[in-house]
């Protein structure tokens, strides 16, 4: 307990120097900016910064990537309460009530609940990364290869029973982006494997370059292709201020939604959106009025938005503590990390305590700054939409592609970027969830890893993942999660989640 | 419908078995797709605008081409323009204002300020 309040001073006293507070600030604005403009998503925003970060030092780099992924969580709900535009998917939920307050003249009101949620969640969810991690990393020291794998299986099978879409597409989305993680020279021997004598992909494929394609430039094909979204008439600003009434019916939602995100950010494969369709289902289930859903009920502003902050947050959780990247965005950070030749571990907090506690706790500072930038500067961020979207895309476009050559100053990598980005887009066509297979291709290679290295500690006996205990109790959780989605009533709160 | 993708084929015996058990996995999982495909009657995919996305992508590739030899500045204008025939009504005399204007923006951002390692000028 005082270790963790004087860790977390520590991490202040980080988090406060001018520099890191510039880097903050420059995150929560960016993320802010790309939250609030559809067709740009953080996992490509923090693609295309990746490589600028090479000039930073580790702990900037890492606040202000940080900053980018939970002020997107805060610009997406500005344009979905404005204008039924969700920027980012974790705000889908927010168009549904928030418009609908701000068609009955109440946008005001609707922008300040889900600020003030967000900003609790945020609040929570630091407090809680800095609880949580360091028991987790101290059972993480115990760690073995079969305890790895045994984590990373149940991380894969989470992601496939956390996403939307039908369960078989899911699992083989994994086991392809297995295949893609597979490529490259192999780990023990060095015999290059599919690599069809390329020699760039010896060192396999970025994660860069696949995220940047399947999520960046599949997405402006996307736009493209699809037009752009349905936008509603922008509603008129009103005061910001909250009646009694509002924060007594917006409090408890608060609380249930930052009780739900935190506990879906921290499962792998979990993240900011599932957290908000999630409290959303609550809330409407449990109110008393539930026909008010839809028409601007507060509590269906509130407790999504604070439910995807704390999701977006908790989801740092098995990154930090346990070194495992559960969800693009992590395998960014993990990916900015290791430009600083930072290996992501469990003795992250040990070994690196500044960094470790000083992007903790600048998350909360940024939470803080995002309250400022987003309330009363509402007026100018609307005016971004005003920038139509033939002069943005080829913007985009030209960003990914100098991001990814500073990074190996590599032409072949952009044209995988290119080949990725049409991967994707078949993929979103094919109703085929991108989410499983990125986490598999990070996680494939680690897992290969751990496995052989558990079998060679085993001399290849294969029960060695079910005599040691914690190995085991990672493979009930699996099992456990497998039967879920066979129950039948786990089934539909699933497809209801997924339809919205 | 996973088996729209060319499921087996990428399989090569490398060392370890692992990838040859994903490999054969995926064909399993592509096989059961395939099935309840076709018991579910067949499926329809909505036709997609094959001109947007074809551009985006050519886009991509021709920047890739020129950067290394032609430059930054180059590389970006061509890749600006070529996405931009990407739209349903492309306007052309605003993608060269845009192009010109990105280019010249990119080189100076990413060239001067940045000084990343990346030429701006045909070498």
């Amino acid at each position: 307990m005082n270790d963790v309040v004087a860790s977390l001073g520590l991490g202040l006293a980080v988090a406060a120097t001018a520099s890191n507070l510039w880097y903050c600030f420059l995150g929560a604005l960016i993320g802010t900016l790309i939250g609030v403009l559809p067709g740009i998503g953080p996992i490509a925003t923090m693609a295309m910064l990746l490589p600028l970060t090479y000039y930073l030092p580790p702990t900037a780099a890492l606040i202000m990537l940080a900053g980018i992924y939970y002020g997107a969580q805060y610009g997406g709900s500005t344009t979905a309460i404005l204008m039924r535009l969700p920027g980012e998917s974790s705000s889908v939920v927010t168009c549904l009530d928030g418009y609908a307050m701000a068609q009955r003249g109440r946008a005001g009101a609707a922008l300040a609940t889900a600020a003030l949620a967000s900003f609790f969640a945020g609040t929570v969810s630091t407090l809680l990364i800095a609880f949580a991690s360091p028991p987790l990393t101290a059972m993480a020291q115990r760690f073995g290869p079969a305890e790895y794998f045994a984590l990373m299986t149940l991380g894969l099978i989470a992601a496939v029973v956390f996403t939307q879409g039908p369960p078989l597409r899911a699992v083989a989305m994994i086991f392809l982006g297995l295949l893609f993680g597979f490529v490259g020279a192999d780990v023990e021997t060095g015999r290059d494997r599919f690599t069809f004598g390329l020699p760039e992909l010896r060192d396999g494929i970025g994660v860069v370059v696949v995220s940047m394609g399947l999520f960046g430039i599949a997405e402006v094909m996307l736009n493209l292709a699809g037009g752009a979204a349905q936008r509603g008439e922008r509603a008129k600003l009103s005061r910001l201020w909250l009646t009694r009434a509002d924060l007594a019916a917006a409090w408890p939602a608060t609380l249930r939604g930052t009780a739900i995100g935190a506990l879906l950010g921290v499962l792998p494969g979990g993240g900011a959106m599932l957290g908000s369709f999630a409290s959303y289902a609550v809330e409407k289930r449990i109110s008393a009025t539930p026909h008010r859903f839809g028409e601007g009920a507060i509590e269906g502003v509130a407790g999504p938005e604070a439910a995807n902050n704390a999701g977006a947050q908790a989801s740092f959780i098995p990154m930090l503590a346990l070194g495992i990247p559960s969800n693009s965005v992590m395998a960014m950070m993990v990916g900015a990390m290791m430009i600083h030749g930072i290996a992501p571990s469990p003795n992250l907090a040990i070994a690196r305590p500044e960094l470790f506690w000083g992007l903790i706790a600048s998350m909360w500072i940024g939470n803080l700054m995002l309250l400022v930038i987003n309330l009363p500067l509402v007026g100018v961020w609307v005016r971004l939409l005003d920038v139509p979207y033939r002069v943005l895309f080829p913007a985009i476009l030209l960003f990914c592609c100098i991001g990814i050559y500073t990074v190996n100053s590599s032409a072949t990598e952009i044209v995988l970027v290119a080949a990725f980005g049409v991967l994707g887009l078949v993929f979103t066509r094919l109703d085929c969830p991108l989410a499983p297979f990125v986490l598999a291709f990070i996680l494939g290679p680690l897992m290969e890893e751990n496995l052989r290295r558990a079998m060679l500690l085993s001399r290849g006996d294969p029960t060695v993942f079910l005599t040691r205990p914690i190995s085991l109790a990672l493979l009930v959780c699996c099992a456990a999660a497998v039967a879920l989605l066979l129950l039948p009533s786990f089934r539909r709160v699933r497809a209801t989640a997924g339809a919205g | 419908m996973s088996a729209a993708y060319p499921v087996g084929t990428t399989v090569r015996m490398g060392p370890g078995y692992l990838p040859r058990i994903v490999a054969w996995g995926l064909v399993a999982l592509g096989a059961a797709s395939m099935l309840r495909g076709v018991l579910a009657g067949g499926w329809r995919l909505e036709a997609i605008a094959l001109r947007p996305v074809a551009a985006v992508a050519l886009a991509v590739v021709g920047f890739a081409l020129t950067v290394d030899r032609l430059g930054l500045f180059i590389a970006s204008v061509i890749a600006v323009l070529v996405a931009a025939a990407g739209e349903a009504r492309p306007r052309w005399r605003e993608a060269v204002v845009t192009a010109l204007g990105l280019a010249a923006f990119c080189s100076a951002l990413f060239g001067w300020v940045l000084g990343l390692a990346i030429p701006v000028w045909p070498r």
